[in-house]
């Protein structure tokens, strides 16, 4: 009859509810382990979540973003799918490739990641406590060659920075070629590669930071690193990060970056608006204006020589003059910008806080003035 | 039953000649005590009619949904905490011209937030708009962070501080939320709280809605359009809804006056069968508030049913009296006659009516559980009104002699056998006793049986249509919502999942990343739109306090900045003693589809990580809430099935004495359960806490069909007629009663189809059409089943 067949797994299932019920219920669950060894997994809404940076790999784009997200794209930034395997689920902060292959990313939790075919999948190469002991390493035998004023302070730092644990973001990446590489992060964080990852050595005590200021950019152009910061740090070295010297510029904001256009040409923004240029290799600096107090994200300078831009709020500034004077470009992201980056094709591919946008070259014109 | 093989009783012209002694013990005292029965029906209705107008219109939010369902209960344990997320008003001020960087739409918006503050049952503290001080902004400068209220302490309404509020708008992520991206409207967020703090009362819903009604007509104007969405808006739309009822109430009774005198064309007795339907629904009026009852939207429907009910037994007694007095007996005697021979019937019928009600007991619903009540004390009722008091008052009034002469011919003609040829609609009815169109009204109704099977199948738990579902698409109330759902980004469809820590441990990062962990599960659902939750903010408010640089977008491990994140975070997010969070879900519907997926993931992830410190407990929120009851209903709606055949069976067996008998009676039922389920399919109707009631008190009440044809045709049966015989017999006697019943109770309940309430439709929809099928159930299947299960007996001799 209709209702029986209706009926008996349903009392079946009653059945077994009551029962389990009754059974009493201690929770037998696992703790959710730590992101850092959860492997990212697929997640549909990747492509419209934050992203924190993008780069090329040879033709490919690579973008990566919070929960060890990594996106590929082989066709300029119109499509996008995510890497096959990343071993951490960390929000990953900056990525760097030296060819089609071998790439770099860095994130919180003080990890570095490491891909050899593209952004497919990738390694762990370091971690926070890892580099924390590095710093520790560095700062011993700094004070065991003794001498040097600082060495008690910096040795307590390290050891705090052990104590902490994991705690501090790595914040940017940039590696010269297959074997020599830098990363800086939060609170002065910094560490270099001499054989691609391998081991890892750090050079805080090279910088001229007592204070522990957040590091935001390192960019390694041959021997010549420019390494940006908080409350305007900006410091420099001419021999592949064996010294540095600091830049002074007169703004007291944070830098999130810095632009070398040509010798002796740097453009420096950051916070609130500021950009800041300077003709003759950090000494004397002019403030270019900008018609909006809006926090300038990110910058990147265009095949044809032109400097591009972003802000917090998607706009895109560009400048034909070596950054000496910006407008606003008609083209705009919807939301903050986190990296820009030019493709294969010309056009300018942007990650920010909804994912990843793409302004055709077309597009990179200037607004027309009424 | 005995009653239907008692042999003819004599015609008694003159009351003398009648034996006041004779008839059953009941029939005894309530017929020689007349007087005094009626005097206290008058009594009870004049002390009942009274306490009828302490009775209440209202519904609770509580009573609503399923308090001892396990999510229900943690909900219900954490609602104190929860900030109002239970029970909340959002309403949407929008400005036709401009946008709301105007001082004029700004004062508005002042005033009505002052009004709104003031209002009883208001959660003040938790209460939001662009004046409530606690609508910030924030913005990093070189020193740090600054912020401050939306609107400036300096504000003067120039044009200045105007341009000052759109920048603190732009920078106070409360787009989207508090304030439209079109900038045409902004939002006033008002909680309630269930019962007013001031006085223990529970807010009357029905008043909240008037005032807020008030409020809109003071401050709507070319201007100013005003959007209002909430439970407690829902709720009020229904209690107006109510007062439309009672023109229903009115038709319901209009309709079964007109068919009854179409019936009799005595409006005497017409008069006293409306008469006495209508008594049984003021007592029942009077019997809910003396026992402390209300009426919500749901139970309201009740008297209507009571009242149809009432006229189908009122009619049976009726017809019984006017056969008799037609034949020449006295109207007394009548009376008594009728009594003897009904009564029993009535009641069996009344207990079956009661049973499909009290089965309704089993849903954990308290608003089921009311309907139920109020059903069964109405029914109750009907046993004094319709089976007592009225064959009494129909003793005093006799029926007009016209019509008694013309019921007793009907009943010659009808009666006349073979040789004066058949009436030729119950004709057309014992032709299904036959072979040919036995074989052909079983075969059919099986096939319709199993084509209606099949299609229940798609049968959906819960609400199919968005907004308000228990109001009809184009009302005001959807209309609002529709302009929330495109104007906000939160969604009118909000799923809360509550996480019990140890206390002051709500901001742990091993909990935090556990409950991230737990969003991303949720967003990778269709149904979901977005969550939001501690975990989230914690990872916006450390790339805030870090000068806004989206590369710090992850929940901090250090827990000193954990710390500073958590002082600052709205109070939403966990409560007092930080040993809860809570975890939104904006859902994109509240099909059940959709609460399913969601309670699936967050039941996964409880079972994997739920630990003794850190719990993940199903849940809070309207859509949470219609999860549990969807649960409950679809668990429900098996069980209450079950039981209420088990019930019927059971009963028909006790009355019937044959199990071939109770197959004749209750395969056409089952097969108009089953149709009906197909025909919620059909249009789209979903089980849900208001159609729940639907199948249970239409086979209660729709037994009562074959219960009426099944005795008379059995007893005839077993004093050796045919089954066409017996059949036609029952059709005269019995029969023509249920058609008539049938079309009364289906007319009646049919009306609701214009109810402005959208389930009270649906309820009539669906109730009209079981009545319908039962009835008709009993007049073709059952004969037809009977063809191949039943046999006349040997007449037993002596």
């Amino acid at each position: 009859m209709v209702f029986n067949t209706a009926v008996r797994p349903l009392m079946a299932a009653t059945l077994l509810s009551v029962m389990g019920q009754l059974a009493v219920a201690a929770p037998a669950g696992q703790p959710v382990p730590d992101l850092m060894e959860v492997a990212a997994s697929i997640d549909v809404r990747a492509t419209s979540a934050v992203q924190l940076a993008v780069t090329r790999a040879g033709d490919r784009l690579v973008s990566v973003g919070p929960r060890g997200t990594v996106l590929l794209s082989d066709d300029g930034g119109k499509t996008w799918r995510q890497a096959r395997s990343v071993p951490s689920s960390v929000a990953l902060t900056d990525v760097c490739f030296v060819n089609d292959k071998l790439g770099w990313a860095v994130g919180h939790s003080g990890i570095v990641l490491h891909s050899r075919d593209g952004g497919e999948s990738w390694v762990r190469q370091l971690e926070g406590r890892q580099a924390a002991q590095q710093v520790l390493e560095e700062a011993q035998a700094l004070a065991a060659t003794g001498g040097r004023e600082g060495a008690g302070r910096l040795l307590r730092d390290a050891q705090g920075m052990v104590e902490d644990g994991p705690d501090k973001p790595l914040l940017s990446v940039s590696f010269t070629n297959e074997r020599r590489g830098y990363v800086v992060g939060a609170y002065g964080l910094a560490l270099a590669t001499e054989d691609g990852g391998q081991s890892w050595q750090a050079f805080m005590a090279r910088l001229p930071n007592p204070r522990g200021k957040h590091l935001y950019q390192v960019r390694a152009d041959g021997a010549k690193l420019l390494i940006s910061g908080e409350q305007g740090a900006l410091f420099h070295s001419d021999d592949a990060g064996l010294s540095f010297a600091e830049v002074r510029t007169p703004y007291p904001g944070t830098f999130f970056g810095v632009l070398s256009l040509a010798e002796d040409t740097v453009l420096a923004y950051g916070l609130r608006g500021n950009v800041w240029r300077s003709g003759d290799g950090g000494a004397a600096w002019t403030q270019i204006a900008i018609d909006q107090d809006i926090t300038i994200t990110s910058g990147v300078r265009l095949k044809d020589g032109a400097v591009v831009l972003a802000d917090e709020s998607g706009r895109l500034l560009r400048s034909d003059d070596q950054g000496r004077s910006f407008s606003a470009l008609k083209a705009k992201a919807p939301n903050a910008v986190t990296a820009l980056v030019q493709s294969d094709d010309g056009a300018l591919v942007m990650s920010g806080a909804r994912g990843l946008d793409r302004v055709d070259a077309a597009r990179l014109v200037v607004r027309e003035s009424r | 039953m005995s009653a239907y093989s008692l042999p003819a009783e004599a015609v008694i012209g003159n009351l003398a000649d009648f034996d006041a002694r004779s008839g059953s013990l009941a029939e005894r005292v309530l017929f020689n005590n007349r007087l005094i029965i009626v005097t206290l029906c008058f009594l009870a209705t004049l002390v009942l009619g009274y306490q009828a107008f302490g009775l209440k219109l209202n519904a609770a939010f509580d009573k609503m949904i399923p308090t001892s369902h396990p999510y229900i209960v943690n909900f219900l344990d954490n609602r104190s905490q929860l900030a109002g997320m239970g029970n909340s008003l959002r309403i949407a001020v929008a400005t036709t011209e401009g946008d709301i960087f105007d001082a004029e739409y700004l004062d508005t918006v002042r005033k009505m937030s002052d009004e709104l503050f003031l209002m009883p049952g208001v959660d003040r503290p938790y209460m939001k708009s662009l004046w409530a001080p606690a609508v910030r902004w924030t913005g990093v400068t070189e020193e740090g962070l600054d912020g401050g209220p939306v609107i400036p302490d300096d504000y003067d309404g120039s044009p200045q501080s105007l341009e000052q509020v759109r920048v603190n708008v732009e920078r106070s992520g409360e787009i989207g939320q508090l304030v439209a991206a079109s900038y045409t409207s902004s939002i006033i967020f008002v909680p309630l709280q269930d019962k007013i703090a001031d006085t223990g009362e529970r807010i009357d819903y029905h008043a909240l809605s008037k005032r807020i009604e008030t409020l809109r007509a003071k401050y709507e104007s070319q201007k100013i359009r005003i959007h209002v969405t909430g439970f407690a808006k829902v709720v009020g739309d229904l209690i107006e809804g109510l007062q439309q009822v009672m023109m229903f109430f009115a038709g319901a009774i209009v309709i079964c006056t007109g068919v009854l005198y179409w019936y009799t064309r005595c409006l005497r007795s017409t008069l006293l069968v409306v008469g006495c339907s209508v008594v049984a629904v003021v007592w029942l009026l009077g019997l809910l508030p003396t026992l402390g009852y209300e009426l919500d939207p749901y139970s309201v429907l009740v008297p209507f049913l009571v009242f149809a009910i009432g006229m189908s037994h009122g009619a049976q007694k009726m017809n019984g009296i006017m056969q008799d007095i037609g034949r020449g007996t006295h109207s007394l005697v009548a009376a008594r006659y009728t009594f003897r021979r009904l009564f029993l019937a009535g009641l069996t019928a009344l207990l079956a009516d009661a049973v499909g009600f009290a089965v309704l007991m089993v849903v954990d619903i308290q608003v089921i559980q009311d309907l139920a009540i109020t059903a069964s004390i109405g029914v109750a009722v009907l046993i004094f009104t319709n089976l007592v008091l009225l064959p009494i008052l129909l003793s005093y009034t006799g029926v007009s002699p016209v019509a008694a002469q013309r019921s007793l011919k009907a009943e010659l003609m009808e009666a006349g056998g073979a040789h004066h040829g058949k009436h030729p609609f119950w004709a057309f009815l014992d032709l299904f006793t036959q072979r040919k169109w036995a074989r052909i009204a079983v075969l059919t109704g099986l096939a319709m049986g199993a084509v209606g099977l099949a299609v229940s199948f798609q049968l959906k738990i819960g609400d199919t249509d968005p907004g308000a579902p228990e109001l009809r698409p184009d009302s005001r109330y959807n209309r609002d919502n529709a302009f929330m759902t495109a104007n906000y980004a939160a969604s009118s469809d909000v799923y809360i999942v509550m996480v019990r820590t140890p206390q002051y441990a709500c901001g742990q990062y091993d909990t935090l990343m556990a409950v991230d962990a737990l969003e991303r599960e949720l967003q990778q659902l269709p149904g979901v739109e977005a969550t939001s939750s501690l975990a989230g903010l914690a990872k916006a408010s450390n790339a805030g306090m870090n000068e806004g640089s989206l590369k710090w977008f992850e929940i901090p491990r250090s827990q000193d900045m954990l710390n500073a994140i958590i002082t600052r975070a709205p109070r939403e997010m966990f409560n007092q003693n930080c040993d809860l969070l809570t975890v939104y879900a904006y859902l994109k519907d509240h099909k059940a589809d959709t609460l399913a997926s969601v309670v699936g993931v967050v039941e996964a992830f409880a079972a994997r990580h739920d630990t003794e410190e850190v719990r993940f407990l199903n849940a809070a929120g309207n859509a949470g809430i219609e999860a549990a009851t969807n649960i409950v209903v679809k668990k429900a709606n098996v069980q209450m099935l079950f039981l209420v055949y088990a019930a019927v069976i059971v009963l028909a067996f006790i009355t019937f004495r044959s199990w071939r008998a109770v197959v004749c009676a209750v395969v056409p039922l089952m097969i108009t359960s089953v149709l009906c389920e197909a025909l919620m399919v059909w249009l789209n109707i979903g089980v849900k806490v208001a159609t729940l009631p639907v199948i249970a008190l239409g086979v209660g009440i729709g037994v009562d069909y074959a219960l009426y044809v099944m005795t008379v045709t059995l007893a005839r049966l077993k004093e050796g007629m045919s089954l066409s015989e017996s059949y036609y017999k029952a059709l005269i006697f019995t029969g023509k009663v249920v058609v008539l019943t049938g079309i009364t109770l289906g007319l009646a309940v049919a009306t609701w189809a214009w109810s402005p309430i959208k389930f009270q439709a649906d309820m009539g929809i669906l109730l009209a059409f079981m009545f319908i099928w039962n009835m008709l159930g009993a007049l073709i299947l059952l004969p037809a089943l009977g063809h191949f299960l039943l046999r006349p007996k040997k007449p037993v001799l002596g």
